[in-house]
């Protein structure tokens, strides 16, 4: 069990805030772009959500054997990756696609979603980690994302 | 745009700020608290988040707000409530904590989205 400082707090707020803004951004432009189609809704989401878990399996990796690394994981990990990456809005659209009697659009929504985002999590955790990581000195400890 | 869109938008962008701070922070609070990356409780919390940010994000998509308070609360604070980026690489963290790959398949991932999207279904069917 971890507890935060109150200085992580701040950062994860921030983080929070930046990427959440980034987010409505990319949503706003896409909306600007096309008027609102869900098609193009759906890529803005689904793209940052696995930018985001790529940046975020890097970043990780990387802190473990880097400290300057891990001193940046509350505040782009846990605060700006984590908000601008969402759920929420994935699941808002899975059940947009079924009111509309999409089924098959859904399953592939979902399908791609989980299985691009885990293996772009797995690929940013593979280039994160420094090939002489292993054994070489105490770990940093690393907030977690 | 006249002064008063110009002023709607910036509180629009300071309110989203404000929300997405919130939201991020409670997700922090709670996945924190409970163990270590990989392990099955931080993914039971990371569920949590994520299943109740859901039903907020769903209720509010139906209540009868403003478009800017919709837009705070849906994109702002349930938007940042829940994570996708941390969903996804607890899975493939997972099993280096000694879970087994098949349960985070069909628990964390396909389970989770399940129940999200259902709860997200049921709600919006109140409509």
């Amino acid at each position: 069990m971890r507890t935060s400082s109150v200085g992580h707090r701040v950062e994860v707020a921030v983080g929070g805030a930046a990427g959440t803004l980034l987010r409505a951004g990319l949503a706003a432009t896409a909306i600007a772009l096309t008027g609102a189609d869900l098609a193009a809704a759906v890529a803005v989401v689904l793209a940052g959500n696995v930018a985001g878990a790529y940046a975020l399996g890097w970043l990780v990796a990387r802190a473990t054997s880097d400290p300057w690394t891990a001193r940046w994981v509350p505040a782009v990990g846990s605060g700006g990756l984590g908000s601008l990456t969402t759920f929420s809005a994935l699941a808002l659209q899975l059940a947009d696609l079924l009111a509309a009697g999409a089924l098959l659009s859904a399953l592939g929504l979902a399908a791609a979603s989980v299985v691009s985002g885990v293996a772009a999590a797995r690929a940013g955790a593979r280039a994160g980690r420094r090939p002489d990581a292993a054994g070489h000195g105490p770990r940093p400890e690393v907030p977690g994302p | 745009m006249s002064a008063s869109d110009l002023a709607t938008v910036a509180s629009a962008v300071v309110l989203l700020a404000l929300a997405g701070a919130a939201g991020a922070l409670l997700r922090h609070e709670v996945v924190s608290r409970v163990g270590p990356v990989g392990t099955a409780g931080r993914a039971a919390a990371v569920a949590a988040v994520n299943v109740v940010g859901a039903a907020i994000a769903a209720a509010a998509s139906i209540a009868p707000l403003q478009p800017v308070a919709r837009l705070v609360v849906v994109t702002g604070f349930a938007g940042a409530l829940t994570t996708f980026s941390t969903w996804v690489l607890d899975a493939v963290l997972a099993p280096g904590a000694g879970r087994g790959v098949r349960v985070v398949a069909a628990v964390d991932l396909v389970g989770q989205l399940v129940v999200g999207t259902a709860v997200v279904v049921a709600i919006t069917a109140l409509r």
